[in-house]
């Protein structure tokens, strides 16, 4: 015991909750090396809710500055430096998208996030088995069921806004939320799984 | 507040794991939750399906610039470089310059020490950077100890460590105190972290050297040492090895991969929750 294991390696090769860690201890290159690795992904998403380059700027900002800020609170248990980042800048869009619009979503923007979401060729060639097959499922959806679910899960729509958006009862939009819900996640490889 | 049977709960578990709730709803939801496990299972189950579907947004990029911004509002200059941009800027290229990298390893190198003042360990390369990593150990059993964490340092500027520790112990909820001792026996209280049910992880800034650290101590809320990671003088032997984290390997095999196995790709990686 008490052996030092030291390692010279390129800070692109730095684990990300290792580089999360010098983020919030002041650490300028391993900030650059954190921002530089995630801003397009952080970027993505803001602009996937918010629909506007300014504001989603504004809100990737944000959540870069709440992840330097919060760092000691990341617990890997709980999951990836990457899905604690998404929830984060998520979060600040969907709260943002709350407050300034009334009605959150253009119905013309949909399909386009849809096409996003299930035909992704850039990404395919990175992603991994889980979110292809996530991507498989969200595409095989009824239509009605699809635009449910990407409506709450993106856009963090309540049941009666989509019910208001695709001129159904509040109970059809629930049925329709938790349909979709129950085979997305019926066609996800168990946590357990997923890290053997 | 009416209490919701687990029927009920199981029919808007997906709205809560949405994030779209009423208020209401929502707290007789959680109020279930408290005392219903099946029910908490079912709701982090499909809070994982959520997150996998928010990850599956295209990435896009940023207008020009927007790194900049960002680094800047992470990293603020000192008040006195605000005055004066140019001499700042020159000041930070050679700060990057001077401490352009990573430590570096001292595996295989003359053990001779370096001359003072002299930066005893240097990257030849800019962007590399040498983490030191060392088991966190059971302290009571000094024969045989346990390992039950990890313990990462960043020795450059500023310095920082990342602990991970797993004590085995379910029922384990504490704060935990970290300290660090050097070679003259001097203790600095470097901070303070939660274990929730014998588990947690802490990271932040502490204020070491490789000339002034040698051991990590974590203490409990009784004052017993709970665990120690020991950080021999750097002019010892040391073995390299790549870095990956406490989360990607078990606690009870040899915690870093051999040296000539390839790192993953870090943008692929760290996908999985």
């Amino acid at each position: 015991m008490g052996d030092v294991f030291l390692r010279r390696a390129p800070l692109a090769q730095v684990p990300d909750d290792l580089l999360l860690a010098g983020l919030g201890a002041g650490d300028a290159q391993a900030a650059r090396e954190f921002v530089g690795r995630f801003q397009s992904m952080v970027f993505g998403v803001a602009l996937a809710v918010v629909g506007d380059r300014g504001l989603a700027e504004d809100i990737a900002q944000q959540a870069f500055e709440h992840a330097w800020q919060h760092a000691g609170l990341y617990d890997p248990r709980r999951g990836s430096v990457r899905t604690w980042l998404t929830r984060i800048v998520h979060n600040l869009a969907v709260d943002a998208v709350r407050i300034q619009r009334p009605t959150p979503l253009d119905p013309q923007d949909l399909p386009l996030l849809m096409g996003g979401l299930t035909d992704s060729p850039d990404r395919q060639a990175l992603a991994n088995e889980t979110s292809t097959q996530l991507r498989t499922a969200l595409a095989t959806l009824p239509p009605e069921q699809a635009r449910a679910v990407v409506m709450a899960a993106v856009h963090g729509l309540s049941a009666p806004q989509i019910a208001q958006a695709e001129h159904i009862p509040v109970g059809t939009a629930k049925s329709r939320i938790y349909a979709a819900m129950t085979k997305l996640h019926a066609a996800l490889p168990s946590p357990r799984a997923n890290h053997d | 507040m009416t209490e919701l049977t687990c029927q009920h709960c199981q029919e808007l578990a997906a709205e809560l794991a949405l994030d779209i709730l009423p208020c209401h709803h929502r707290a007789q939801m959680l109020a279930h939750l408290d005392r219903c496990t099946n029910c908490q299972d079912t709701v982090c189950a499909l809070t994982n399906t959520v997150d996998r579907l928010v990850e599956l947004l295209p990435p896009a990029q940023p207008p020009a610039g927007f790194e900049q911004r960002v680094i800047n509002a992470l990293t603020p200059p000192p008040p006195r470089a605000r005055r004066r941009w140019i001499p700042a800027a020159a000041g930070l290229l050679a700060l990057a310059l001077a401490t352009g990298g990573w430590l570096v390893s001292r595996a295989t190198h003359d053990p001779t020490p370096p001359p003072p003042n002299t930066p005893p360990i240097s990257d030849a390369q800019a962007g590399e950077r040498t983490v030191l990593y060392a088991p966190l150990t059971t302290a009571e059993h000094q024969t045989a100890p346990q390992q039950i964490g990890q313990a990462y340092l960043y020795p450059g500027h500023p310095s920082w460590i990342y602990l991970s520790l797993d004590t085995n112990s379910t029922t384990t909820n504490d704060i935990i105190q970290c300290e660090v001792i050097g070679p003259d026996g001097s203790l600095v209280p470097i901070g303070t972290f939660p274990i929730t049910h014998g588990r947690g992880t802490w990271g932040g800034p502490a204020p070491v050297n490789q000339e002034t650290l040698a051991t990590a101590n974590l203490i409990n809320s009784k004052g017993h040492t709970l665990a120690k990671a020991h950080f021999p003088h750097p002019q010892k032997k040391t073995h390299p090895t790549n870095l990956t984290t406490p989360h990607q390997t078990s606690p009870t095999r040899p915690p870093l991969r051999p040296a000539r196995q390839r790192i993953p790709a870090p943008r692929s990686g760290n996908s999985a929750g």
